[in-house]
């Protein structure tokens, strides 16, 4: 039986593992966002890495980028420029917002990883973006295989893809687990399952996915009659403070609309289709981030989460600068409203100073809740 | 009456821009649009000229914001944006464009004319596109965004992916068919064909004014340059572009066959890479007071480019893919190589732009690399071009005069 304690544990160890691998051979690839298929690096043989920075000052990061940019790329620039990702063999990054495409430049000119890739993701899903995501697998594959001097047969793709597949299943089954009252599991365990499963390896990831959803936790009392929450944002802090902020305030956090959450493992990839076509469909049609054009499906996808889960509060967490979501959020707060639905915004950063005020935010939402 | 942001102009053609050329344009829209003729918010890099050849009223919704910042109304339009939930870090020019709809009495030259499509394009940043979509939202308005991809590693016209060119021209035709659809007509192709040729006339315009500034004295600063580009970015496939362009080049041509400067005595010659402080233009007359003259803008020289009207597509979609703001440090680097070369500059003042990341985000890297490459120094000031609350006057005022006391130094011992 595995306890959810234990998703927190290797999530804080990640570096000592990736390091730990790396000796034994291993090669490790970190990714910047969810819109990037993890598929084409499991087919290579590389283990995909979901990059993130920790709360705090970043000095190395400020030295190069100015006031205004966001502090989740600032974070993640500085994790790397202090050697936390020193077992990395490369990065992949996304054209998924400005602040993360601009700070692909700071990589190129600062650090020195042996494999750098950019994926030009498409905001739209038009058939012109279709091509155009599939020309980016096609071009993403060419150049594994090329830094890797492997060729990647399709059956291995189809491997991957069901891997990922049932990591996806498990992940949404977990989910499932938090529609009650009260949830079987908090929202800052459902985090660190996330936060695990983006950087450990896939096979050890399933094997824990599994084992839990065969025993899940058991049911505690004291998380019943809670005020029930969804977050909604572009990423967690990697220490789950915005979630337990929520629940140490009284709130739970039944489940969430990030990109370290829902938006990795909704929707599978086709596997009666050609494998290439199949990632190109599936990443396009995923439930969107607020950097796509597609802002009301991220909606309406919000508004079908509130139901199921029965949602009674939502909290917006904008990092601050980040401009896809706090452009959106005006109207998201006004279509809450309008299905009667209590939400708050609240702009934070990486940044320590930020938190106390957050917290009296945090536990005021919660207590109007009640 | 609102006192507007001035300066002093150094060319005649510019001088009662507003007057003679801006509001005239911003009235023509009003009454195309009341007269039902299709009227467009085009959003910066978006090829317009498409629109153009449908017979389309283009206003850009950038321009308008920059008219707010001048009119200095944009603070209280920002304020009105901010309430509605829109956040202070936002860039002003949506702030400033979402409060003028919110409270258009607040909103000078009656507001932008009520548009009957919104287009917009990738190329420039995040902020477009939702700015853009907000807006279409709101007004219940028929949307276009060109999706393309971004110029990851600074390609050159020459260097970009064959396969990006064609899908930026796939998606062209996608504009094309979106058009037809709205505006229930066919493309002719005629209109077409002299909406490109009348713009590639405004653009090799556009870019000979822009090589003339390369004379010592500088004919024509950026305080004229900030107004004169108005045209080459909102209708270049027009016939007035031209003939504006024309009376321009012969205007600063004739400056520089007089030797006749921006100022009598220009002392340093400096580029601005970033958007001005709109509400607050007489910076430029400060700096002229210290003998500096803005001689280059980033963005006047690249959102504009010389164009082939017998590939129409082809060639709009390799400059646009290659613009300044779609691509990365490799092509800024090379175009600061050539404007410190070409303008012979003695220093850069490069603004972090509060709300725009991608204008921002290159500047200490740039300023680095102006030192090690070039020998000369790069001025970081902080300010956002229409919202003055992020600017602070005496302190950009000091950093200005430690500035010009570098270029002097730099100066005696080169």
């Amino acid at each position: 039986m595995v306890e959810p304690l234990f998703f927190k544990e290797s999530f804080v160890k990640r570096h000592e593992k990736g390091r730990k691998l790396k000796a034994e051979g291993k090669l490790l690839m970190g990714l910047t966002c969810t819109y990037i298929p993890e598929e084409l690096l499991i087919a290579s043989g590389a283990m995909p890495v979901k990059v993130s920075g920790s709360l705090g000052g970043t000095p190395r990061a400020d030295s190069y980028l100015p006031v205004n940019i966001c502090s989740t790329m600032r974070s993640i620039l500085e994790a790397s420029l202090k050697g936390d990702y020193d077992y990395l063999d490369g990065v992949i990054f996304s054209n998924s917002c400005d602040n993360m495409g601009r700070c692909f430049d700071r990589w190129k000119l600062h650090l020195s990883y042996s494999y750098l890739h950019f994926f030009n993701t498409p905001h739209s899903k038009t058939s012109n973006a279709f091509k155009r995501y599939l020309y980016e697998v096609k071009k993403l594959k060419k150049s594994l295989e090329t830094f890797l001097k492997v060729e990647v047969p399709e059956d291995e793709l189809r491997k991957a893809i069901n891997l990922l597949n049932e990591e996806r299943l498990l992940l949404s089954k977990l989910y499932e687990l938090r529609t009650e009252d009260p949830p079987l599991l908090t929202g800052v365990e459902a985090f660190y399952i996330l936060a695990y499963s983006i950087t450990y390896p896939k096979e050890e990831v399933l094997k824990s996915l599994r084992e839990l959803v065969k025993e899940p936790p058991k049911l505690r009392s004291e998380f019943k009659d809670r005020p029930r929450v969804l977050v909604s944002c572009s990423i967690i802090d990697n220490e789950a403070k915005l979630i337990s902020m929520v629940e140490d305030s009284g709130g739970i956090v039944v489940v969430d609309d990030t990109c370290t959450g829902t938006r990795y493992f909704e929707g599978l990839v086709k596997t009666s289709s050609p494998p290439l076509e199949a990632i190109a469909e599936r990443y396009l049609n995923k439930v969107p981030c607020a950097f796509t054009q597609h802002g009301e499906e991220r909606f309406a996808y919000l508004k079908e989460l509130i139901k199921r889960y029965h949602v009674e509060g939502v909290i917006l967490y904008c990092v601050k600068f980040c401009d896809t979501y706090l452009f959106d959020a005006p109207m998201l707060m006004e279509e809450l409203k309008d299905i009667g639905i209590p939400a708050t915004l609240i702009e934070w950063s990486h940044v320590e100073a930020w938190w106390a005020p957050l917290k009296t935010r945090v536990e005021a939402f919660i207590e109007s809740l009640r | 009456m609102i006192a507007r942001s001035s300066r002093a102009r150094g060319l005649e053609i510019t001088k009662g821009f507003f007057k003679n050329y801006v509001k005239p344009y911003f009235e023509g829209g009003h009454k195309a649009s009341k007269e039902g003729k299709p009227v467009a918010w085009v959003f910066s890099t978006f090829p317009v000229e498409i629109a153009q050849a449908f017979d389309v009223y283009p206003i850009w919704p950038e321009q308008y914001a920059c008219i707010q910042g001048a009119f200095k109304v944009s603070v209280k339009c920002c304020e009105v944006a901010e309430r509605k939930g829109f956040s202070k870090d936002l860039c002003s020019y949506a702030r400033n464009t979402i409060g003028s709809l919110l409270r258009p009495e607040e909103a000078p030259l009656g507001g932008m004319p009520r548009p009957s499509l919104i287009l917009a394009a990738s190329t420039s940043c995040d902020t477009h596109l939702k700015w853009s979509q907000f807006l279409s939202k709101m007004l219940k308005v028929p949307y276009f965004y060109l999706d393309v991809p971004y110029n990851v590693f600074g390609a050159t016209k020459e260097e970009v992916e064959e396969v990006y060119v064609e899908l930026y021209v796939a998606e062209i035709e996608r504009l094309i068919d979106f058009l037809e659809r709205c505006l229930d007509t066919k493309l002719d192709k005629n209109s077409l064909k002299k909406a490109f040729e009348t713009s590639a006339k405004a653009n090799d315009l556009w870019m000979d004014i822009m090589e003339l500034r390369k004379a010592i004295p500088c004919p024509m600063g950026a305080e004229d340059a900030w107004s004169a580009v108005f045209f080459i970015l909102a209708a270049p496939g027009s016939r007035l572009a031209v003939d504006f362009y024309t009376k321009l080049k012969d205007e600063v041509a004739s400056k520089v066959k007089e030797g006749v400067g921006v100022i009598p005595e220009e002392k340093y010659r400096v580029a601005w890479d970033n958007l001005p402080p709109w509400f607050n233009l007489g910076f430029y007359d400060y700096l002229k007071s210290l003998g500096v003259v803005v001689v280059i803008e980033t963005p006047t020289i690249t959102w504009a480019g010389r164009l082939d009207p017998s590939k129409p597509f082809e060639s709009i979609a390799k400059r646009q893919l290659t613009i300044y703001s779609n691509s990365t440090l490799e092509f800024k680097m090379r175009l600061f190589d050539d404007l410190v070369k070409g303008y012979s500059l003695d220093g850069f003042i490069m603004p972090t732009n509060w709300g725009c990341r991608f204008m921002s985000v290159d500047n200490i890297d740039m300023k680095n690399y102006l030192r090690d490459r070039h020998g000369i120094p790069g001025l970081i000031i902080e300010l956002d071009a229409t919202d003055w609350r992020y600017f602070s006057e005496e302190q950009i005022k000091m950093k200005v005069e430690s500035f010009v006391e570098v270029m002097a130094h730099r100066r005696k011992f080169r």
